[in-house]
């Protein structure tokens, strides 16, 4: 597919010039794996190591350790249509490792998982991070996008912002907290006022825009002698900031 | 050149329900035609099997009697050749009878006509079915039994073109129990034009008693042995009131056909026409599946060019093709190649070469024409009508040479598929335009009823370009290909 406008580059190399080459750099794990159904597991991940341009006698090798890696030994013989979609994106994973790629390309990875397939994927994620690949991961799961992704780029009505990484919003002071006291006064609302705009609920008052730690504020509470009964940090530092962007946009 | 994922394409099409059930039915269902059809081949058998004479001058052809043991009679030409006095009215040379059909008890009937003072007549029968014997009655009888004379019966003619490896002869001769006087065979050079009426210098071959298998071992015939005519004669005596009835079958052998298109070719072209599209249904339905439900996508993320992916998905589709062509042939050929004595044609090889061929050309070029791969469906598209053109060229002549260059001759479905098959159509258009361009090929000529107009000849290769592509279009919905 040619693009309509813009470019991509891969280290430097645009991709419609050198497909291959970039291909081979690039790993691609589908939000849907769309492996043909009727394939096994192992057909399918020899296959797209024989595309990797694997060495046919460390085909299968290579095919049992990416499936091990990602918790499927065993499950060679399964056909993708009896795969769920958590074993699905795990095989998507495995068959993106083969070739050892430079980079990942992770979209929509956490839709339809449940939370143990989250952490599994955020610690694969982590995983191959740490061992020095880069990772591009796109979601609309801003939460668990926040717990693992250090530089954010948000794609606002097809135009994408300028890059930040999740230390400067941390240092902007983007958390919210949540808090129920049960024997608030005058002053508590003037108090709180200070660590970021308030807002009051029927039974809840909600602080946006904290710049502190939310531990040393609900410290400081105490000390004052305020009764919290309830302490929720939302730390939504990543839905705040598109908030803050998309409101921007509007 | 490193195919990248063979094994998988290959195990894939392999594994296709579809594909499976279609081929094993093809499978079952040729075996089953060939079984119970033709085991000699058509349009071969070219028996000469009788040889008359009178000594009064007359013969008469009248009613024939074939036994085609139960097996349906699929047509029957045949060509009489006169020799010696020729009475009048004159005998036709050919006669055909294309929709000869055996009755309840395999028997067909054959009406040739009274003739009377001919001298000599051979019956060159060309019979389209297989087991089948040619029984000597009518007339034929009639002159065996003559008594208190010699009386030739039912003869075999060994000659070039038909040559035989041993001759057995049933006879019987007269009631149960009766005594007959010994029969003599005898054998004697002829030809049309050398016949005489009066037996003269015969070879001694056998003496025999009534009731007898004779069989004459021995090699009769070949290119430098001139036609020989055997004579089974009855020795009489003077006895008038006995009368000798001759129920003679000549059950003559498979003749050597090694280089010669059968039976076998019509199921061929049956078996090749159906493989042919079932290939192109199940391999394209399956590549269309795959380019709607996105699997194509992640394959094209991985590093590999379009170009060598192309590459790849045809030769692992044609590997597939051959093996299973080939399997069929083989298949074929041993249940009836091996029945017949003979060895594997050549042209059947070409016929799979081609067939296999011109099949991932309709499968790969038309279906890619409207893909993403578009602008490789161009050159294979081009390639396509290429091979139409040396495909037709030359399945187009060995047809009509197999039979004869009479092609009209032909039964309908076979014409059917002649038309319809992509390796012959284009013949008929080589020769609309110019009929000098096949003549190379095909020495004799194509009969001016197979000169279809132009655009009938394009309809059927457009019909046939286009079916990959709408099932293209019915597999992904909506979807552009």
């Amino acid at each position: 597919m040619s693009p309509h406008s813009g470019k991509i580059l891969v280290d430097g190399i645009d991709p419609a010039s050198a497909k291959e080459f970039v291909s081979e750099k690039i790993a691609w794990v589908q939000e849907n794996p769309l492996f043909e159904t009727e394939s096994s597991i192992f057909e399918l991940v020899k296959y797209f190591a024989s595309l990797r341009g694997i060495d046919r006698v460390d085909i299968e090798r290579t095919a049992h350790y990416v499936l091990l890696t990602v918790g499927l030994s065993g499950a060679e013989r399964l056909k993708v249509t009896r795969l769920s979609m958590g074993m699905r994106k795990r095989l998507s994973i495995a068959v993106a490792m083969l070739g050892n790629p430079k980079y990942y390309l992770f979209d929509e990875m956490f839709n339809g998982l449940d939370p143990e397939g989250i952490k599994f994927m955020k610690d694969k994620i982590s995983e191959l991070r740490s061992s020095g690949h880069g990772i591009l991961l796109s979601s609309h799961v801003l939460s668990e996008l926040q717990s693992i992704a250090n530089r954010v780029i948000l794609i606002i009505n097809g135009e994408t912002t300028e890059p930040v990484t999740l230390a400067d919003l941390l240092s902007q002071g983007q958390s919210t907290i949540r808090l129920r006291v049960s024997n608030p006064d005058e002053k508590l609302l003037e108090r709180l006022k200070a660590y970021g705009t308030v807002s009051i609920g029927q039974d809840q008052i909600t602080v946006s825009g904290v710049k502190l730690d939310p531990s040393t504020i609900n410290a400081e509470l105490v000390r004052a002698g305020y009764l919290v009964a309830e302490f929720v940090s939302t730390d939504n530092i990543l839905g705040e900031y598109f908030a803050q962007k998309t409101g921007a946009h509007e | 050149m490193i195919i990248k994922g063979l094994s998988y394409y290959l195990k894939r099409i392999v594994k296709q329900p579809t594909f499976i059930f279609l081929v094993a039915f093809i499978l079952i269902t040729s075996f089953l035609v060939i079984y119970t059809s033709a085991r000699v081949p058509l349009n071969e058998q070219n028996y000469v099997l009788s040889g008359i004479y009178d000594d009064n001058g007359t013969v008469n052809l009248s009613t024939y009697s074939m036994n085609c043991m139960g097996q349906p009679l699929r047509g029957i030409e045949i060509n009489i050749t006169v020799f010696g006095k020729i009475g009048s009215p004159t005998v036709p040379q050919n006669m055909t009878f294309p929709d000869l059909v055996s009755n309840d008890e395999g028997y067909a009937n054959l009406t040739l006509g009274n003739y009377s003072q001919l001298s000599g007549v051979i019956l060159n029968i060309q019979v389209l079915s297989k087991d089948f014997s040619f029984t000597g009655q009518g007339n034929l009888r009639n002159i065996a039994v003559r008594n208190n004379s010699y009386s030739i019966v039912p003869q075999l003619v060994i000659n070039a073109s038909n040559p035989y490896h041993s001759i057995p002869f049933i006879a019987y001769f007269g009631p149960n129990g009766t005594s007959a006087p010994p029969v003599t065979l005898y054998s004697k050079n002829i030809t049309p034009s050398s016949f005489s009426p009066e037996p003269v210098n015969l070879t001694l071959v056998g003496t025999y008693s009534h009731f007898h298998l004779l069989t004459v071992n021995g090699v009769y015939g070949g290119p430098s042995d001139p036609d020989k005519l055997f004579f089974l004669y009855i020795g009489g005596n003077s006895n008038n009131s006995t009368y000798y009835t001759f129920s003679g079958s000549v059950y003559a052998p498979p003749p050597d056909l090694a280089n010669t298109i059968s039976f076998m070719g019509e199921i061929w072209a049956v078996t090749g026409f159906l493989i042919t599209v079932t290939a192109i249904i199940v391999i394209e339905m399956m590549y269309s599946r795959e380019l709607a439900n996105g699997t194509l996508d992640l394959v094209l993320s991985q590093p590999i060019s379009k170009r060598k992916l192309m590459l790849d998905r045809f030769t692992s589709s044609a590997i597939v093709m051959v093996l299973t062509l080939l399997g069929i042939v083989a298949f074929d050929d041993i249940s009836f190649y091996l029945l017949a004595g003979r060895g594997l044609p050549v042209v059947l090889i070409e016929s799979v070469i081609f067939g296999v061929l011109i099949a991932m050309m309709s499968i790969m070029g038309f279906s890619v024409l409207f893909s993403r791969f578009r602008r490789y469906g161009f050159y294979f598209t081009i390639s396509l009508f290429v091979l139409f053109a040396f495909g037709s060229l030359f399945g187009g002549s060995e047809i009509l040479s197999a039979y004869g260059n009479t092609p009209s001759s032909l039964p309908a479905y076979i014409q059917f598929i002649y038309l319809l098959s992509p390796t012959n159509f284009l013949d008929l258009f080589a020769n609309s335009i110019s009929p000098g361009i096949t003549s190379y090929f095909q020495p004799n000529y194509i009969p001016s009823d197979l000169y279809f107009p132009l655009s009938f000849v394009i309809l059927i290769g457009l019909v046939w370009a286009v079916f990959p592509v709408l099932l293209a279009y019915l597999a992904n919905g909506n979807r552009r290909i």
